[in-house]
This record gives structure tokens, C-alpha cells and sequence, in this order.
């Protein structure tokens, strides 16, 4: 009867210890693919790390550089290689799927101008420039007539 | 009798509403397709500091949520913008033909993919 007593209240406490969780993970998840994410999105103990507060800024400031820097590096050209076979394949003067826009096309290129923004330390806005057909496409969208007024009424 | 997406987009006693923060964040994709879809909408943008008040007023706690002409309400971006571009009259923006479909998706996952590739950079500070 003890031991049953003990796993259920493990039971408990896992439940309370999964909600915690879930209400932190939607906090993260609303302010994904941001231009200005909200501080409450950043919790470096999530990935591993000591948490904000106790983690000496130095060092903090250090791992942050070296894991962006990192994905410039090797994450951003992998993926960039990808969408420029994309655009070969489509004609390349077209979007990524052929002549017509469609909503791979928006979704992509929100995706994409998010890195030319210049919002997050260590990731410059022109760190999309070394590769043009990615910026001519990013181009193209932007000068759709109707994405354009869309951006114009937003402006 | 099937209902056409644009159908759901426009027929209804109110207007469509598309609620998000103002950001070009999850949401901002919903907002393009809509507008070149040529279907008008509210574009209501709360604001962060009425977000801890509002977000258990939400169906899965987060944003965006759309509220169709017809009272019902929708949740998860993605959702939204197949139904945004499926509701395109011209019936390009996410067209019917099913190898296309395919090659869309595809395309939207590598989107993804780089997305989630970026998140632990994102969040580590």
C-alpha cells in the first residue's frame, strides 16, 4: 500500500511537472519565427545551458555567439544549396515551384527574410547576400503586385 | 454537398478575423496568402501585453486564431494557410492537382525543417 501510495504520487507530480511544461513550450512557440521575440521565449536552461539569471554574461554571451556562428556557417549554406536547386529546377527565374506564386512561395519567404532583419546578435542583415538566387527570389515575392500592396497597406 | 474553401473564407453572417501579435511571425504567412487570395479579413493584432490575460481565453493556449464569417473557430497556421490559398479563385496559390500538392508540401517542409534548424540558436539567448 505504501509503495502504491508513492507512485501515485509521483504520478501526480509528473502531471503537474507535464503541464508546467506544456504551458512553457506554447509560450515559446508564439513568439516563433519573430522579429522581435519576447525575453519570456529565451530559456537557455531548456537547451542545456544555466539558466538566464545565473549564467555569467561573459559566458553567456560567448555560447550564444559560437551557436549562431555556428549556424551560419553550416546550417544556413546547407539549406540555402537546397532552395537554389529548387529555383534551377523551376526555370530560375521563377518561385520554387514554376511560374505561378504559391503558398510554399509565402512560406519560404517569410521563413527567409526573417535572417535578413537583423534582429538576432551575431546574425547580420546581409547574411543571406552570399547567395543570390535566394535574394532574387526573395525579390520576386516582394514585387508580386499583390504581396506588394499587402506590404504597402501594412507599411 | 461540399463546401468550397472560399466559400468557408466568405459566407457568414460575420466578417473574417485573423487574430496574431504584430509580428511577421506564424501568422504573417495567413496574412500575405489571404490578401493575394484577394479575400478581405480583420487583421486584429493583440498586443504582448494583453497576452498573459488572453492566452487561456484560447482554444490550445497560443496564437493565431481565425474566426470564420460563420462563427467557427480555427486554430494552427498551417491549417489556415492551406485553407487560405486552397480558397485562391484562380487556383494557383495551392493548386488542386495532386503532384503539385505534393511538391508544395515538400517545399513547405524544407521551410520548416530550416526553422526548427534555427530554434536552438534562437533560444539559447
Amino acid at each position: 500500500m505504501g509503495l502504491l501510495r508513492i507512485f501515485r504520487g509521483l504520478g501526480v507530480l509528473h502531471c503537474i511537472l507535464g503541464k508546467i511544461f506544456i504551458v512553457l513550450c506554447s509560450l515559446s512557440f508564439c513568439s516563433m519565427n519573430t522579429h522581435n521575440p519576447p525575453r519570456f521565449s529565451m530559456r537557455p536552461e531548456k537547451l542545456g545551458h544555466p539558466k538566464s539569471a545565473d549564467w555569467a554574461k561573459e559566458e553567456k554571451d560567448a555560447t550564444i555567439k559560437k551557436v549562431r556562428e555556428a549556424f551560419l556557417a553550416e546550417e544556413l549554406p546547407r539549406y540555402m544549396g537546397y532552395y537554389a536547386d529548387l529555383l534551377k529546377e523551376a526555370g530560375g527565374n521563377a518561385f520554387l515551384l514554376g511560374e505561378d506564386l504559391t503558398i510554399a512561395d509565402i512560406a519560404a519567404y517569410i521563413g527567409l527574410n526573417y535572417y535578413r532583419k537583423g534582429v538576432a546578435d551575431y546574425v547580420p542583415a546581409d547574411c543571406l547576400e552570399p547567395y543570390p538566387d535566394v535574394v532574387a527570389f526573395l525579390k520576386r515575392v516582394e514585387e508580386q503586385p499583390k504581396v506588394a500592396a499587402y506590404k504597402a497597406s501594412k507599411a | 454537398m461540399t463546401q468550397s474553401a472560399h466559400d468557408l473564407l466568405t459566407s457568414g453572417d460575420g466578417k473574417l478575423s485573423l487574430h496574431y501579435f504584430s509580428i511577421e511571425g506564424v501568422a504573417e504567412q495567413v496574412r500575405i496568402t489571404l490578401s493575394v487570395a484577394g479575400i478581405p479579413f480583420d487583421d486584429i493584432r493583440v498586443p504582448f501585453s494583453e497576452w498573459q490575460t488572453k492566452k487561456p481565453t484560447t482554444k490550445y493556449g497560443q496564437l493565431p486564431e481565425m474566426i470564420l464569417p460563420n462563427g467557427q473557430l480555427i486554430t494552427e497556421s498551417m491549417a489556415m494557410l492551406r485553407l487560405a490559398g486552397e480558397a485562391d479563385p484562380e487556383g494557383k496559390l495551392y493548386p488542386a492537382d495532386v503532384g503539385k500538392r505534393l511538391q508544395i508540401e515538400e517545399a513547405l517542409g524544407l521551410t520548416a525543417d530550416l526553422s526548427r534548424a534555427w530554434r536552438p540558436a534562437l533560444y539559447i539567448g
